[in-house]
């Protein structure tokens, strides 16, 4: 038996021996002058390319963070479209534009990279990909050299922004391709070996075509959990977190080891009104759930710096958005405010229960929210706070899933609900009117209906001219921001944090880019 | 026979009836695959998107009908295409089931050799200063989730000792921290039940016997008390081996150890119907064979032991 017992705890020491081994040792800090430049970068939501082909799903979209697709115009740091593979688009008449293509790219493989092959790539994309015909509805294409008309079936103001949607990337077609596996691209990068979901290494595109990439050597590594993936930084194993949590962003926030990059991006957090409700009509009620809302205190403390607060409808990083120019009625949070509004609408509290009364009945909403965004929820327990001291009662309804199809929202029939949104990922300004404050908007779930904004939205619709977009577009919020129907508390931030060594990384606005021709280890 | 056909007909139909109610809830939810696969990617869907979507997917069938396409296909050896990755079903589940196995079998390895040690000498030592250590350790671990156990094992041999990185946990040579963030609370409990066993054994009256012959202390627990609760120990052991299978998403997703608990947590998330009622299948299949090939080990250790029979009261005086 003693022999047994020996035999046991040797066989559980070797095991653990053997684990430790298998487990490796920690990384060497330091690196040999001669060594290769590689940077190793983590993210809980950026990198879970399915698949190598940008025509399927969203993983075009991915491929564009990783830096080997790009597209004929790119979404620049002010959400303008900005020149990338092509030079000029030009608007020959209401429905065609020529776009010319710079000189001497060339794809991964060595292929010319001209307007015929960028007809070529959209033809596939538009043939597996049912966005394609939504982003940019086209009649017909024809190439010539580096020219390639396009012809639209509608009139398309907005081209150059639908340009930069990473769906419409340029990619190399040819016969011997897997897409799946490897496709051919013009980005300063090209895969290396991947894993869907879980890894991809990049290795520089010799015939990149805008400058010499600086790596030799980049991987991508998903990460599944907030804490893995701050242990890993702290510990050096990566280099960089794109679009850290707020945790992460909290814990990783010592300025002598790293450095934050951040730019305030176009999506918002928002509240919903559901407009068809009795309660909800009451202009003084919908006012006074604005007043409510700390959006300060949302995006200091349970955003952790990874927000700013937003008093105005579109993120001031867009040429059309910010309060500049707007009559901006809550500008704080003010609890004192919103019982105001409340009495001089004639709301309340008659019989003293602490909850104020609309036409006899207690004012009680209902607020929908996704526990799949911690912040949300504690957003929503800090509101219930707040309009529970301005006497309005709320019902908080956590959901795992977002109320943003038609049939769902009417099914469970919110008085509220929170909401985030990319509100001009192209920087189109026409996008988010169109679908959300247009009356008959795919997104209007709400159903909020003003006719003035229905003609500017159409109004906005026809016009090429992009000083009178901006200009429709900040009356639309004017109106967005008197009638109430959305309370826009937040903007996000694109966050990457890197260690000191590394420069170059993209922290973009439009969340479309992150390794690039710069991107850089020192 | 007829107890073997019958034993496979039950089954087949246990199988059968989980993957109709997984797929049934699945269904229920307010919201869709096509919904989830806008929404994860923070874009607002339109109507047409979604419907087209939908077609894509073949979520515009009623969802009977999404069933029995799947139950057809499943009768052809096809376990059909994920909603959210667009890839075979059975490539997926058969790329991740290896780790979980592999997980499972190491998470119980930890506990069985931590947990039957300690159960033993705690049941010998009965209300010793090691007794109430012990109790005092499996306490805590039986009150700690195994997700932060997960946590602290990360931080202190990762970030704290140095000995592990924390990217080493992605594949099969890292098996170590998250074997035993499983393995350390269920070797807790396991130890509890396994002292009440040999307790109940000490005080039979073989061990009297024993004693009186002069056998050691020694012997009469680590053989014949041992061999006495063999039967319900494996039992146990079955039970968890089935519970780590099942149980381990959370500590996967904190180690990206690659299995199947992380990628259901995923397909439930994104409302993929077709992973869903594929894992679904899988469980139940390994949870039937499981516990085939306990009822078989039952007759080994004891061969009074009959299949179908049950085992409690069947194993005393033994020695």
């Amino acid at each position: 038996m003693r022999r047994l017992l020996a035999a046991v705890a040797m066989v559980m020491c070797i095991a653990f021996a053997l684990a430790l081994t298998g487990c490796g040792g920690s990384q060497e800090q330091q690196k040999e002058s001669d060594e290769p430049k590689t940077l190793h970068a983590g993210s809980t939501t950026y990198f879970y390319a399915e698949s190598m082909d940008p025509a399927s799903d969203w993983d075009s979209w991915y491929l564009s963070y990783y830096g080997i697709v790009e597209n004929l115009f790119k979404v620049g740091d002010d959400l303008t479209p900005q020149p990338w593979l092509a030079k000029s688009a030009t608007q020959t008449d209401k429905h065609t534009w020529v776009v010319e293509l710079n000189e001497g790219i060339t794809f991964s493989n060595g292929e010319p990279c001209d307007a015929a092959a960028v007809k070529k790539a959209w033809e596939r994309t538009y043939a597996e990909n049912s966005r394609g015909a939504e982003t940019l509805a086209y009649k017909s294409l024809s190439a010539e050299g580096n020219k390639l008309t396009i012809v639209t079936k509608e009139e398309v103001p907005s081209l150059k922004n639908a340009l930069c949607d990473p769906l419409l990337c340029v990619y190399y077609v040819g016969k011997g391709v897997d897409y799946a596996k490897e496709t051919p691209a013009t980005g300063p990068y090209m895969k290396k070996s991947f894993k869907a979901e879980d890894e991809i290494v990049l290795v520089p595109n010799k015939s990149y075509w805008n400058g010499t990439p600086k790596l030799d050597e980049v991987t991508l590594t998903c990460f599944a959990d907030d804490n893995a993936i701050t242990m890993a930084m702290q510990k050096g194993e990566i280099q960089a977190v794109a679009m850290p949590s707020a945790s992460t962003a909290a814990t990783l926030n010592d300025e002598s080891k790293y450095t934050r990059m951040s730019t305030t991006s176009s999506r918002a957090d928002f509240i919903r009104m559901n407009m068809k409700h009795d309660v909800i009509k009451n202009d003084a009620v919908r006012t006074a759930v604005a007043y409510c809302i700390d959006r300060e205190g949302y995006a200091s403390t349970i955003c952790q710096g990874s927000a700013v607060a937003s008093w105005s409808v579109y993120s001031s990083t867009l040429p059309f958005g910010g309060t500049d120019g707007l009559n901006v009625k809550v500008s704080t949070c003010d609890v004192e405010a919103a019982k105001k509004t409340l009495e001089e609408a004639g709301i309340t509290d008659s019989d003293g229960d602490g909850v104020r009364e609309l036409n006899g009945k207690p004012v009680e909403l209902s607020l929908y929210v996704c526990t799949n965004y911690e912040r949300f929820t504690q957003l929503a327990d800090d509101l219930q706070s707040k309009l529970g001291e301005a006497g309005i009662k709320l019902k908080i309804v956590p959901t795992d899933y977002f109320l943003e199809d038609s049939k769902t929202f009417a099914k469970d029939d919110p008085d509220m609900t929170l909401d985030s949104y990319a509100m001009a990922p192209t920087g189109n300004q026409s996008y988010f009117v169109n679908i959300s404050f247009a009356s008959d908007g795919s997104n209007n779930f709400g159903k909020y209906f003003n006719a003035k904004v229905d003609e500017l939205a159409k109004k906005l619709e026809a016009s090429t001219d992009d000083n009178e977009r901006n200009t429709l577009v900040r009356e639309i919020s004017q109106m967005v921001l008197d009638d109430v129907p959305y309370v826009f508390f937040a903007n996000s931030e694109a966050v990457v944090i890197c260690d000191k060594s590394v420069t170059g990384l993209a922290a973009a606005p439009s969340e479309y880019y992150f390794v690039t021709v710069d991107t850089d280890v020192e | 026979m007829k107890k073997i056909a019958s034993t496979i007909a039950g089954a087949v139909l246990v199988v059968f009836l989980v993957t109709c109610i997984a797929f049934a809830l699945a269904a229920l939810s307010p919201t869709d695959a096509a919904v989830q696969s806008f929404t994860s990617m923070g874009i607002a869907p339109t109507e047409e998107q979604l419907a087209q979507k939908r077609l894509e997917l073949g979520l515009d069938q009623p969802a009977p009908l999404q069933y029995l396409s799947w139950l057809a296909g499943l009768l052809q050896g096809d376990l059909g295409t994920s909603l959210r990755t667009g890839q075979p079903v059975s490539d997926m589940l058969f790329g991740a089931l290896p780790y979980t196995l592999l997980l499972a079998a190491a998470s119980l390895a930890v506990a069985v050799l931590l947990a039957v040690p300690t159960g033993l000498l705690c049941a010998q030592r009965q209300g010793s200063v090691f007794d109430r250590v012990v109790r005092a350790v499996t306490y805590l671990f039986n009150a700690l989730p195994s997700f932060f156990v997960a946590l602290i094992l990360l931080y202190v041999f990762s970030v704290g000792l140095n000995m592990v990185d924390v990217l080493s946990t992605r594949d099969a040579s890292g098996v170590f921290l998250p074997a035993l963030s499983l393995g350390l609370p269920l070797a807790a409990w396991l130890s509890r039940q396994i002292r009440a066993y040999a307790l109940e054994q000490l005080n039979a009256p073989y061990v009297d016997g024993l004693r009186s012959r002069g056998v050691s202390e020694r012997r009469i627990l680590w053989v014949h008390v041992l061999r006495n609760i063999a039967v319900p120990l494996l039992t146990l052991v079955g039970v968890s081996f089935g519970m780590l299978l099942g149980g381990s998403a959370i500590v996967e997703s904190i180690f990206s150890w690659p299995g199947l608990g992380y990628q259901s947590v995923l397909a439930v998330g994104h409302r993929d119907y077709a992973f869903i009622s594929a894992f679904a299948l899988t469980m139940a299949i390994l949870y039937l064979v499981l516990n085939g090939l306990v009822d078989c080990a039952y007759r080994f250790l004891d061969p009074r032991v009959k299949l179908g029979a049950s085992v409690s009261g069947e194993v005393s005086d033994h020695a």
